[in-house]
């Protein structure tokens, strides 16, 4: 079965940043976490086996002290340089 | 790595070819045995692998394209090291000319030229030369430079060298089930590939007998060529996962670091072991030219660290303009991928540039021309962690 990718754009508390990052550095799921300067402070790219998995992903990561609010985009189709 | 070379050419095999063929055949059985124990499960879900490289998939068997990369890979390792020893052989100073193998980031540069079909920034260049023009003085040696060797070292080694990185880069950019073809099956098989050119080609240049007797100071020394090549796999698998990563002359130019580092072990090792190691020179002027080396690698690297851009564009989009915008976005320079999502954002693009002024010019003004485009947001990546 396909691998089920999705975004999780992040918004923590101010001073929350460091802490964040590193809880998120220890999830297994996740492939890329970027900290950001934008409209979002965190960007994280997981990669699981079904939708239950990523639920079961956001809730977790709900958890993580300095939170405000995260948007989870999982995507559809991709187009990538590295893919031959 | 390379002081353990040192001592087993000194120690136990002073012929170069038939060091290269014992250490590629022991290095087989090596590698092979890490493949088998890398493939045991850890527990129900991870190989033992995945400690070492997070993307190994346990044994694999490479097919078409991938299969392609690892034989080219493995030719261009052959050529390389056959080349190495040869000048090894031919040079009573080799070390006059072996820093010059250090240019090969150059070749690579234009390796990333034809991948990437992109000019380096000016940052760049100066960062890249900066360290192939430190590394050289580091390890120049006073011994006067054979024009000979000079031409293997610029010419089939490098080469060799070049072809090996390029396919390894290649082979690392491959997806098998979702992830990247990992470094540990990479290695393994481009190692495989490479004893097996190195059979063929060294009998040709210093006769058949070489293998017989490769094969019996293979079986006397084993365990110390073992260890060897154990640590060379080690290295590899990391500088194979640094490959996926950036770009082939940036990993290339930041390896060539080691030249710095190993100033100090060697110190250490030829007051410890002064029968096998030569003491580094540092008198005089000699010594100021190894120091002006070290600053230039170090000037180098950060400027190197400062060039490139990570960004992610969130796209907002019209109704109904599906995979025409993803081919769209996916065809502009320096896009890594494009996601079409659910969610607030239709697409989200990932940007990996060499500057914020490439990334004004070649991106965002591209992105700007494009009609189905309702609005976007440009997010910058201050640090970033990466399963590679």
């Amino acid at each position: 079965m396909d691998k089920v990718n999705a975004y999780i754009l992040i918004n923590v508390k101010v001073g929350t940043t460091a802490h964040v990052f590193n809880e998120l550095s220890k999830i297994d799921e996740a492939t890329h976490i970027s900290l950001t300067a934008g409209e979002f402070d965190i960007i994280v790219r997981v990669t699981v086996n079904s939708l239950e998995e990523l639920f079961n992903l956001t809730e977790k990561i709900h958890k993580i002290d300095g939170i405000i609010k995260t948007v989870t985009h999982v995507v559809e189709k991709e187009l990538s340089k590295t893919e031959i | 790595m390379v002081a353990t070379d040192v001592w087993i050419t000194v120690r136990v095999v002073p012929n170069p070819y038939v060091f290269a063929l014992c250490s590629f055949m022991v290095g087989s059985i090596v590698h092979v045995l890490i493949l088998i124990i890398a493939t045991a499960k850890m527990n129900r879900k991870k190989f033992i692998g995945t400690v070492l490289d997070p993307n190994f998939l346990g044994f694999f068997i490479p097919k078409n394209g991938l299969l392609k990369h690892l034989i080219l890979a493995g030719l261009g390792n052959a050529i390389s090291t056959i080349s190495y020893v040869y000048v090894v052989a031919l040079t009573q100073d080799p070390s006059s000319v072996l820093p010059f193998t250090n240019l090969v980031t150059a070749y690579l540069i234009i390796g990333d030229l034809m991948i990437e079909k992109e000019k380096p920034v000016l940052i760049e260049v100066h960062a890249f030369f900066m360290i192939i023009l430190g590394a050289i003085l580091v390890s120049l040696s006073r011994g006067i430079v054979n024009l000979a060797g000079l031409a293997l070292v610029l010419g089939p080694m490098n080469l060799g060298t070049f072809l090996y990185v390029y396919e390894q880069k290649k082979a690392r950019t491959i997806k098998i089930r979702g992830k990247r073809y990992d470094s540990i099956n990479l290695r393994v098989w481009s190692l495989l590939f490479t004893t097996i050119f190195i059979i063929i080609m060294a009998p040709l240049i210093v006769g058949p007998e070489s293998i017989v007797l490769s094969i019996v100071i293979s079986i006397a020394h084993f365990f110390v060529i073992a260890l060897d090549m154990l640590l060379a796999f080690f290295a590899y698998v990391l500088y194979i996962r640094a490959l996926g990563m950036g770009k082939m002359s940036v990993v290339n130019a930041l390896a060539s670091v080691s030249v710095v580092i190993s100033l100090p072990l060697t110190l250490i090792l030829a007051w410890v072991f002064p029968d096998v190691y030569i003491l580094p020179d540092l008198s005089g002027v000699f010594g100021l030219v190894r120091i002006i080396g070290i600053i230039f690698v170090f000037l180098g690297m950060t400027a190197l660290s400062f060039s490139e851009v990570v960004g992610y564009i969130l796209i907002k989009s019209k109704p109904g303009s599906g995979s025409r915008l993803l081919k769209k976005l996916s065809t502009i320079k320096g896009v890594e991928y494009v996601s079409a999502t659910a969610g607030k954002y239709d697409y989200i693009v990932r940007i990996k540039i060499r500057s914020l002024g490439k990334a004004y010019e070649n991106v965002l003004q591209k992105i700007i021309k494009i009609e189905e485009i309702i609005d976007f947001v440009w997010i910058s990546v201050l640090k970033e962690w990466e399963l590679v």
